[in-house]
């Protein structure tokens, strides 16, 4: 799916270890990993040594921390002792109930007939495939309602980060509105985003059309390469390369790309995806620019670097990561 | 199950290379060399890397360049001591680095020479590692974020399948894979990119 997309930023080691998790997580989870599958993981190894070497060292962590097992195994000779250890862990995940919440949301939503919302938690991400064969990959703290049993194909973004792969039907299109905005597919790969005080959308592929329905302003085709950025009462639409946009699907993997970002600016975007908050005080600071790739929820490591490369002071108040010249 | 690169199905079984001699050397001889010669003396590595380049960004992306060229070579013959051979095949890298940006830190620079006798820096003590490992297991196992700890230890533990922990955590199997992805990455950095004796008790 978002091959083109995968291969523009895989240049990364942390990338290249993120689908090295990937592979070993997918066949972990699997109770028959067919040949296909390891025939589509030994391509991808035999791709490069960066990605054999990666996925060793992941491996060797898995199979590292088997021997966990061996430590509970005398108490798995007996049933009941298992079942009694099956409980506790039913108790844990109860105590978790939004995240419970958001994963019945997504098994369900088919059979609503009205708009059925969609939330992952902070940190969280979902991808999920409609019932037209469209595709919603959802970013941390998103919301989304999906109705596609009416006349159009209806979604609507209430809040967070989505990336949309649309399956072009033009009898019935797909509209996913945002507040007053409308983006109507053409045929399309779109990332739309909605920030405080406005909302961003992005084209990777094809034709969408935006609008505003409580603006006199024009709707604006968007081509590949655009980013449009839309308030209350205006629109703004900017082309840029497409390998830059790809970055901004870096999420997918895991990762969060700066390019020239001001630290203000990567700091909020760290704080999207949960953790430990982290703030910049102090003159001058905030304007700073910051290249790199990050781990989402690398709050602290992000700290690190801010310390070593602008020589920030680190304080920690209320759980709060502040950074500080 | 298929678990480990030894089984039958596992990726590069049988790919073989061409060695000097004449000899043949697969990848999966490489393989089980790089887990058992290599991953252990990370920390080691990790270590060098953090006293001998100032850009803390780079370094995930300089681990990843030295496994690889230690790798390769390893392919075409492997190496009689690890050790000296990744090690010096870390300092040529962060020396033809530093020769080639545009930009080098000035520190950087001055600790090129601080390089050579860098190498002998101890690395973790093995036998200290066989003695300690469960309980490094469990203290690394602790250190995970709870969803990720728990979707870890229903998997290695009790050897459930993603369906199946998904339905025990009530979250659908993409998230149960986010989870099994986070830990099995953050399980990585700290059994092999940390050392093993932080907190030994005495």
């Amino acid at each position: 799916m978002s091959e083109g997309f995968e291969r523009a930023i895989s240049a990364d080691a942390m990338t290249i270890e993120d689908m090295a998790a990937d592979w070993s997580a997918m066949r972990r989870m699997s109770k028959s990993w067919s040949a296909e599958r390891q025939a589509e993981l030994e391509e991808w190894l035999a791709r490069s040594p960066a990605h054999r070497v990666a996925y060793l060292r992941i491996e060797a962590t898995w199979r590292r921390t088997e021997r966990l097992a061996a430590l509970r195994e005398p108490m798995r000779k007996t049933p009941s002792a298992a079942s009694v250890k099956r409980i506790a862990w039913r108790h844990l995940a109860a105590a978790f109930g939004l995240v419970l919440l958001a994963g019945i949301a997504a098994e369900s939503y088919f059979s609503q007939p009205r708009g059925q919302l969609i939330e992952t938690p902070r940190g969280g991400q979902e991808r999920l495939l409609l019932a037209d064969g469209s595709q919603v990959e959802l970013n941390t703290d998103t919301a989304i309602r999906v109705n596609l049993s009416g006349q159009a194909r209806a979604v609507e973004l209430v809040r967070g980060e989505a990336f949309f792969q649309v399956k072009h039907d033009a009898s019935r299109p797909f509209v996913v509105t945002a507040g007053s905005h409308k983006v109507t597919d053409l045929g399309t790969k779109f990332l739309m985003r909605m920030a405080p005080q406005s909302l961003h959308v992005m084209l990777m592929e094809g034709k969408a059309q935006l609008e505003n329905d409580s603006s006199r302003e024009k709707a604006v085709v968007l081509s590949p390469g655009d980013v449009a950025v839309a308030t209350a009462e205006t629109m703004r639409v900017t082309r840029k390369p497409i390998h830059d946009l790809s970055e901004s699907l870096a999420w997918q993997h895991g990762a969060i790309i700066f390019r020239n970002e001001r630290l203000a600016d990567a700091v909020a975007e760290f704080n999207r995806y949960g953790g430990r908050p982290l703030a910049v005080t102090g003159e001058g600071a905030a304007d700073l620019k910051i290249n790199g790739t990050f781990q989402t929820g690398g709050a602290e490591d992000f700290a690190g670097i801010a310390h070593e490369i602008f020589g920030l002071h680190i304080k920690r108040e209320n759980g709060n990561i502040v950074l500080s010249r | 199950m298929l678990q480990g690169m030894a089984d039958n199905t596992g990726p590069g079984f049988g790919d073989a290379y061409p060695r000097k001699q004449g000899a043949l050397i697969t990848a999966s001889d490489v393989d089980a060399w790089f887990e058992r010669e290599i991953l252990p003396l990370e920390a080691a590595l990790m270590h060098f890397l953090q006293h001998n380049w100032r850009n803390k960004s780079d370094i995930a992306d300089l681990r990843q360049d030295i496994y690889v060229r230690v790798y390769e070579a390893a392919l075409k013959e492997i190496p009689q001591a690890a050790k000296p051979f990744l090690f010096t095949t870390a300092r040529n890298l962060l020396i033809s680095r530093m020769r080639r940006e545009q930009v080098v830190p000035i520190e950087a620079v001055s600790d090129v020479e601080a390089l050579e006798t860098a190498i002998d820096e101890p690395g973790p003590d093995r036998a200290a590692i066989a003695r300690d490992e469960l309980r490094r297991l469990q203290t690394a196992v602790d250190k995970l974020p709870p969803r990720a700890r728990e979707a870890f230890m229903l998997r290695q533990v009790d050897g459930l399948s993603g369906a199946e922990i998904a339905q025990r955590m009530g979250v659908a199997e993409v998230t149960v894979k986010f989870h099994l992805k986070e830990a099995s990455r953050i399980l990585a950095n700290l059994l092999y990119g940390e050392p093993a004796d932080v907190k030994r008790p005495q």
